[in-house]
């Protein structure tokens, strides 16, 4: 069967994309941590350029929160790459509808429907920001796909109720003699 | 669930074992004993079939319909 065989690649790339958001959430935590605790200027290059230097400068707490939102929108998002890793992991195509793989995917939903929510906050008070002339440099690239994952978690929670659904049918026809 | 299954008191009538009509029907033991338990949800015509030939009986000497 050709898709059983492609379960382990999905797995594979899952674990390279979580692995990849871990790294960027773990380097903005740490350079977070740094600018705070040791050298102020890791503000200034907190992730691939990142800087909000300016915004450390303008008001520490908004700084803060900025970074908070953004290290909180990230973490979700690893969150909901490990709950795919997880469905990827114990998803068996001859008997797919089991109450654990329904339960990772309405996690993934309700996570998704944080991340967005979140993103969609950390947006607007990014906007906010930008109105009182701060220096945001390519933090609107952090904050991207909002939508999307808004949408994606509408999507993932009509795909649970398909799999709860789907749990019903196939204990029915288990239980079909 | 109101529909009863009498399959053990048939095979009783008949001294059948479970393992014989298992033979003879060929319905696994398992799925035997969740018909015989009242766990299934549904049998099929064929099953239904093969066990009133197994036994000699009638599809309403195995199943029964009883108000809760």
């Amino acid at each position: 069967m050709k898709a059983e065989k492609t379960l382990p690649l999905l797995q594979v790339i899952s674990w390279i994309i979580y692995i990849g958001i871990c790294i960027k959430t773990g380097t903005i935590m740490i350079a977070y941590l740094i600018s705070i605790f040791s050298n102020p200027q890791a503000a200034a290059d907190l992730e691939l350029g990142l800087n909000l230097s300016s915004l450390l400068e303008f008001k520490p707490i908004y700084y803060h929160l900025m970074l908070s939102l953004v290290i909180g929108i990230w973490m979700l998002k690893a969150s909901i790459m490990y709950q795919v890793i997880l469905v990827f992991k114990k998803l068996k195509l001859v008997q797919p509808f089991t109450q654990e793989i329904y339960a990772h995917i309405y996690k993934m939903s309700q996570l998704a429907l944080a991340t967005g929510l979140l993103s969609y906050g950390a947006f607007m008070y990014y906007r906010w920001l930008w109105k009182l002339d701060v220096e945001l440099s390519n933090l609107q690239e952090y904050l991207s796909g909002r939508t999307e994952i808004l949408f994606m978690a509408a999507i993932l929670y009509v795909i649970s109720q398909v799999f709860k659904r789907g749990i019903e049918i196939q204990s029915e026809s288990d239980l079909t003699i | 669930m109101p529909i009863i299954v009498n399959l053990d008191v048939m095979m009783a009538k008949r001294k059948m074992s479970l393992n014989e009509l298992s033979e003879k029907v060929e319905v696994t033991l398992s799925n035997l004993s969740i018909l015989k338990t009242g766990k299934a949800k549904a049998i099929r015509f064929s099953t239904l079939e093969s066990i009133c030939k197994a036994l000699d009986c009638q599809p309403g000497d195995i199943l029964e319909f009883r108000e809760e």
